[in-house]
């Protein structure tokens, strides 16, 4: 439902005010990913009111994670891992690289900024929904010595709660719509995305809802994330969390579907 | 420079600057499905005054920016989507247009004015755009990268900001990270046999009222070209304070 509210000067600035927090918090997150401070995000920036905590996701193209504790374990727990193993194999390489907790993240250096802010406060001002899009890299050290530099730019779309110090993340959508290799031809990939080697669904793994909620292959035809509309009050209906989620009426086929007749 | 407005009216135009920027990425998030009916049907104004320029020229009144930006835009996707369904015939039945192409015009580096009288705004931008697609009539996915700046020019119009005006102002085009502008541009010029420059649009010109070129892409011979100036502090919509002249009426 539109937001078709009047509000009073003492209403709007407080509104005004708002939507730059929120534009302030999201840009606090790209900062804290480019310093692989991911345990700091979730404590910092994500919902604390253990009922938010619940319902809080994070999604990427194959799925979402749902609750805290399994964003945790994914974005934060596994991600430790990985890097320590990370580290083991460049110390392997290169014993001068010592395998010590102050040298992870050696070699790592990834920027997701974003841009095209869409904040749409909601009209009773107690949750807000926001759409960026972020020409992103990452780039992580090789155990060969060597460094390897990938784009992928990127869709963030965000559901924001107001709590008791503010405004947190409550459900997030991340999704990629191309990953290539620096200085490489990205037109010399395979045509159909290839779920077994792209390195953002490898590393996203097997999430709570495993489930294709956006089909590279058809561009942005499946319109997911949405643009956020504006809206009265928070449902399940306009979430970018797992329940809001809406696959396209007449889906048709899928990819590589139909082709036999030949 | 101290306003002159009242606070009632400076946190009128706060709010404004805020709409206005959402009006811009809702024009971003819509032109990425290439949903040209979903852009001018809904964020843009019907004033006839109304006009869309790029290197090509500028279209003005809204009928005019309809033809070429909507109609001719959508048959460039319904053609492409024949294309596609003999090769990938999983399309069938799809939207044609954003098969087409995801081209999204990322927004930076804003510089927005809202009027003194709180009925209209303008807007710089830059554009550091990257354009994709996957299932293509060769068979290869493509991904570009265009930066552009943008001048805008918004209304409000029963309380809702539109687009009034438009002008795009391409800088530099080239394939993703495995090409170079500039190398391109250098061989164009200094081939033995005269080559014109790549298009950085798709299809054909659309019909113009102002016949182009309005600003012209990265050349080595060419200069930086200031088309579409940052806004200043303005009171009211006019022909100082626009990126479109106004049409003079005849009496």
């Amino acid at each position: 439902m539109a937001n078709s509210r009047q509000y009073t000067d003492e209403e709007l600035i407080q509104r005004v005010w708002d939507v730059e927090e929120i534009k302030k918090l999201i840009h606090k997150r790209v900062i804290y990913i480019t310093n692989e401070m991911r345990k700091e995000e979730l404590n910092d920036l994500w919902v604390q009111d253990p009922n938010h905590q619940k319902t809080a996701s994070f999604g990427r193209n194959t799925g979402y994670y749902t609750g805290m504790d399994a964003i945790r374990d994914y974005y934060v727990v596994h991600h430790q891992k990985e890097r320590e193993e990370q580290l083991k194999q460049l110390h392997a390489a290169n014993p001068a690289i010592a395998d010590v907790p102050q040298n992870l993240h050696i070699g790592c250096l990834s920027s997701h900024p974003v841009s095209t802010g869409l904040v749409e406060l909601a009209g009773d001002g107690k949750t807000a929904k926001g759409l960026w899009y972020a020409i992103a890299q990452e780039t992580e050290a090789q155990p060969d010595g060597t460094g390897k530099a990938l784009w992928m730019p990127e869709k963030i779309a965000v559901d924001f709660v107001k709590e008791e110090d503010g405004w947190k993340i409550w459900h997030i959508v991340v999704s990629t719509d191309l990953v290539s290799e620096a200085g490489e031809d990205y037109s010399e990939q395979e045509v159909y995305h290839n779920y077994e080697t792209n390195p953002v669904d490898v590393e996203f793994g097997t999430p709570t809802i495993a489930k294709l909620i956006h089909n590279t292959d058809f561009n942005w035809w499946d319109n997911y994330p949405p643009m956020p509309e504006a809206y009265e009050t928070f449902s399940d209906a306009v979430s970018y969390g797992p329940e809001g989620y809406v696959r396209p009426a007449l889906y048709g086929l899928d990819s590589k579907e139909g082709r036999n007749f030949r | 420079m101290k306003s002159k407005l009242s606070l009632h009216e400076r946190i009128r135009n706060a709010n404004a600057s805020q709409e206005v920027e959402k009006v811009k990425a809702r024009h971003t998030y819509l032109h990425g499905r290439a949903d040209a009916t979903g852009e001018w049907a809904d964020i843009w104004s019907r004033d006839p005054n109304c006009s869309w320029a790029h290197i090509f020229g500028r279209m003005r009144g809204f009928d005019q920016v309809w033809y070429g930006s909507v109609a001719q835009y959508d048959k460039m996707s319904f053609e492409n989507a024949i294309e596609l369904m003999k090769i990938y015939p999983e399309t069938a039945g799809k939207d044609p247009r954003p098969l087409m192409e995801a081209s999204v015009h990322t927004l930076v580096t804003d510089i927005i004015e809202v009027a003194e009288d709180g009925m209209s705004a303008r807007g710089s931008f830059i554009t550091p755009g990257v354009i994709h697609s996957t299932l293509t009539a060769d068979q290869k996915k493509y991904c570009n990268v265009l930066w552009e700046r943008y001048g805008s020019d918004f209304v409000c119009e029963d309380g809702k900001w539109k687009y009034l005006h438009e002008q795009v102002c391409p800088d530099i085009l080239s394939r993703m990270d495995c090409l170079n502008w500039a190398a391109e541009e250098y061989a164009r010029i200094t081939a033995p046999e005269e080559k014109e420059a790549p298009p950085v649009t798709l299809g054909e010109a659309p019909p113009v009222t102002d016949p182009g070129p309005l600003h012209l892409p990265y050349s080595v011979l060419g200069k930086p070209q200031n088309t579409v100036p940052w806004p200043e502090p303005y009171h009211t919509l006019d022909d100082e304070n626009t990126y479109t002249s106004f049409v003079k009426h005849q009496e």
